[in-house]
């Protein structure tokens, strides 16, 4: 106990910091107009995130009261978006902070037991996850706490519920990554079984919730869920899909009643899967951990067209992207906890597409599409596809962190930035280029896709150049936003690679900004496409147009403080 | 050549002075040691020297380049190793150069034969396909050495580049050192130690709490102190009365 307790102390010392690093006096000079603006927009944009969330949770439980149904599922439901978020950003974390953290080599020899070590580890990834679900969906916890009315009794239970929500799934992910990091131990290298693990557990994850989603709405599809169905069409198979998770009902009655004897079976079952965690942990995270290969050196001589292939000197803005693509791809760490998620958003939208066709291959979308194809009339469709394909953009680009870490995953090699001879603009213009490329192939690519089909159906041509040239622009403003964000608290200290983008509050921030910002701009242009009606070719041309002039704008905004940064930047 | 002139930095609210009126001029054609105690304040110098910090006073100028006013033009003319060389670990040691080459303007031709040579004298030819993850510490330092010497500057500005290098490649860096200095360019190195600097350099700067406090040659240095037997005696002494 007390060496766990001293670890972890240790482990959060080490990862601390998420926010002040910038703040706290790496800068000699500071640009205080722009870090003032930076700030205020900062502040500006978390507002209305927490405002719409906050109103979210309230609106739909006032709803479902007026309905007359129970807000019971309204919580179930909001404790499942919780739960599944912690086990989908839970995967990537834990993996990369269990098994290919740099503090294994000092912690190993330590006189510490592998599940000493693991449930530090794990009690870290803990922390961080509460502190990323008190930004993400306390404020709608909270707004369904007043809608529905909570007495003091459930505002307690409900803190104490919201600080147990992560552990059943850290748990679950700790366990199921343990057993296959075992089971893969002598597969691959440590690198590459990480990966391929993290990618493998999060499309079982979402296959799971596909599969079980269906059975549970064959049950699921009476009483009082699917009167509130109808009332908020989607509610109930949110509810549905909570079945896969048992323990929402004693969490939802313990706020609800609120209910001890709920509480205290919700804290059995968080007891008992950590014990279950270190039962597993102990089996096997030591004999994993020591069994893994790093990639192997090969140790041989190149020979001259090896050479000549791997030497050709590139421009330094090529050099620069080069490297910064290398460094990203390679680390599990920082490709996992940053690009994959934008990458495989769209599998994770299709399997419950597939799931269906499989389960019912009668009455699924697939089959309503094809035989609805033919009555489509697309030729007024120009403000809807480019909202959606604006929707599609902004969320994928809000999960992309790898432009919003590209200067905290300098660490302290960022030194090396201001010796070379290549310009800071250059430099970061690399940085950028990755990350918009990688966002750009995750929401211009896939919608692009979607865009040719529905070219098939009928779409004007125009339209599609009209969503391809705003997706672009979109993505060249959330990738500079996000980067400028990262510039004005680069986290560069750190001691393993995860906690430069893990263990670092900036990103989520930058989630949630990209995500406000870019819903400012679809809503406004929905405004005039669609609410006042104004001409949809004419909005348009002009929206695509303001968006590559503010896309232009946010660019070279971008470059003059990333200057004014990485100068001022020191020790 | 490097000249230092009037350099004074500072750290933190406190006002930690780190460096305090630095004068000094490495020139060209002599290997020029960096010698002083922990926290002496060799490191913030090269990095001053480098333009990873901006001095709060004074200048810096590298072949007659001012590191203020023309920063790209500068550090072109220097290859720079730092303390650590645990740097860009997911790369190859080949895609490591190749980088350091093409930063720095090095042609395709060149690269190869620079390459090919370096590698043969730091024995690296069987490793450059490697990931610098799977190297031990003394190739990282080789291979950060390479990389900093790719493009054949002028000046060599290394903080302390022998430190993990096995006996080989620390006499083919010394003699590299010695043969860039035989052809009328500078190199200036930090170390601690002191029978490096007293085999290997024309003169040495000890430093001291941010100040010079020697500049010269050796013979100069234990002529101030007749009485003191080793350079290590010297050395103590010198920073005792510093």
């Amino acid at each position: 106990m007390r060496n766990w307790l001293l670890l972890t102390k240790v482990l959060m010392k080490t990862g601390a910091n998420g926010l002040s690093s910038g703040i706290g006096g790496t800068s000699k000079k500071r640009s205080p107009a722009v870090t003032v603006l930076l700030y205020v927009i900062i502040g500006l944009c978390l507002i209305p995130y927490i405002t719409m969330a906050f109103g979210l949770g309230r609106s739909l439980t006032q709803v479902t009261v007026m309905a007359g149904q129970p807000a019971r599922p309204v919580l179930e439901t909001i404790l499942f978006m919780g739960s599944i978020m912690t086990l989908v950003f839970g995967i990537s974390y834990i993996l990369t902070t269990f098994f290919l953290g740099n503090d294994l080599e000092t912690l190993l020899p330590l006189p510490l037991t592998g599940g000493q070590i693991v449930l530090a580890k794990l009690t870290v990834v803990y922390v961080y996850e509460v502190l990323t679900n008190a930004m993400l969906i306390l404020p709608i916890l909270v707004g369904h706490g007043i809608g529905a009315g909570w007495g003091v009794g459930s505002w307690i239970l409900g803190i104490v519920v919201f600080l147990l929500m992560p552990v059943v799934p850290l748990a679950v992910a700790g366990i199921l990554s343990t057993l296959l990091m075992y089971a893969l131990r002598n597969v691959a290298s440590r690198s590459m079984i990480t990966t391929v693990s993290t990618i493998l557990l999060l499309v079982v994850v979402m296959l799971f919730s596909s599969v079980g989603g269906m059975f549970g709405g064959v049950s699921g599809a009476e009483g009082s869920e699917a009167a509130a169905d109808a009332m908020i069409p989607g509610l109930s198979a949110l509810s549905r899909y909570s079945r896969l998770y048992p323990l929402l009902g004693p969490m939802a009655a313990a706020v609800d009643g609120p209910d001890l004897l709920s509480l205290l079976i919700t804290l059995a079952v968080c007891a008992a899967a950590v014990v279950l965690f270190l039962l597993v942990a102990q089996a096997f995270f030591v004999k994993t951990v020591l069994s893994m290969k790093d990639t192997g050196a090969k140790g041989k001589a190149m020979t001259a067209e090896e050479t000549g292939r791997a030497l050709r000197r590139d421009s330094a803005l090529k050099a620069c992207a080069k490297k910064e693509w290398r460094m990203l791809y390679r680390s599990p760490q920082f490709f996992l906890n940053t690009a994959l998620l934008p990458l495989i958003w769209p599998v994770f939208l299709l399997l419950p597409a597939v799931v269906t066709m499989i389960m019912d291959p009668q009455d699924n979308l697939i089959t309503l599409i094809r035989e609805t194809l033919p009555y489509w009339d697309l030729s007024d469709a120009m403000p809807i596809v480019i909202l959606v394909v604006c929707g599609a953009t902004i969320f994928g680009a809000s999960t992309s962190f790898v432009s919003g870490t590209s200067m905290s995953r300098e660490g302290a090699n960022y030194i090396f930035m201001k010796c070379i001879p290549v310009r800071y603009r250059t430099q970061l213009t690399a940085k950028l280029l990755v990350g918009t490329i990688l966002t750009v192939v995750a929401t211009t690519g896939y919608s692009l896709i979607v865009l040719l089909f529905l070219l098939a159906a009928g779409l004007p041509p125009v339209t599609i150049l009209f969503a391809v040239l705003v997706s672009l622009a979109l993505n060249v403003i959330c990738n500079c936003f996000s980067m400028m964000i990262d510039l004005l608290m680069p986290k560069l200290h750190w001691e393993n690679e995860q906690m430069a983008v893990k263990q670092n509050f900036v990103p989520i921030l930058e989630m949630l900004l990209v995500l406000v910002i870019g819903g400012g701009l679809c809503f406004l242009y929905a405004l005039f496409s669609l609410i006042l009606g104004f001409d949809a070719l004419l909005v348009t041309a002009i929206f695509t147009v303001v968006m590559i002039a503010a896309a232009a704008g946010i660019y070279a905004l971008a470059m003059a403080y990333g200057e004014k940064r990485l100068t001022a930047l020191e020790e | 050549m490097i000249r230092v002139q009037g350099v004074s930095k500072t750290y933190g609210k406190k006002g930690v002075r780190a460096v305090d009126n630095l004068n000094f001029d490495i020139a060209d054609g002599k290997i020029t040691g960096f010698i002083g105690p922990n926290g002496a304040g060799k490191t913030t110098t090269l990095k001053i020297i480098t333009g990873i910090l901006e001095p709060d006073e004074g200048s810096v100028q590298i072949d007659g380049i001012d590191m203020a006013k023309d920063p790209i033009g500068a550090k072109r003319r220097f290859g720079f190793v730092a303390d650590s060389p645990d740097s860009f670990l997911r790369l190859k040691g080949i895609e490591y150069l190749q980088f350091c080459a093409s930063i720095y303007g090095v042609d395709t031709a060149a690269q190869q034969e620079k390459i090919r040579s370096l590698a043969e004298r730091f024995d690296m030819q069987n490793a450059l396909q490697d990931r610098l993850s799977t190297y031990s510490h003394g190739m990282r330092q080789k291979i950060m050495v390479m990389g900093a010497l790719i493009h054949d500057p002028n000046v060599w500005i290394l903080d302390e580049p022998l430190t993990g290098l096995d006996p080989k490649a620390a006499f083919e860096l010394k003699e590299m050192m010695r043969e860039h200095a035989a052809s009328g360019k500078s190199v200036f190195f930090s170390t601690h130690v002191l029978e490096v600097a007293e085999k290997l350099c024309d003169q040495v700067i000890i430093i001291d709490h941010g100040r010079v406090i020697f500049l010269g040659t050796l013979d100069m240095l234990r002529a101030q102190f007749p009485n003191e037997e080793s350079l290590e005696a010297i050395f103590l002494e010198l920073i005792k009365h510093a």
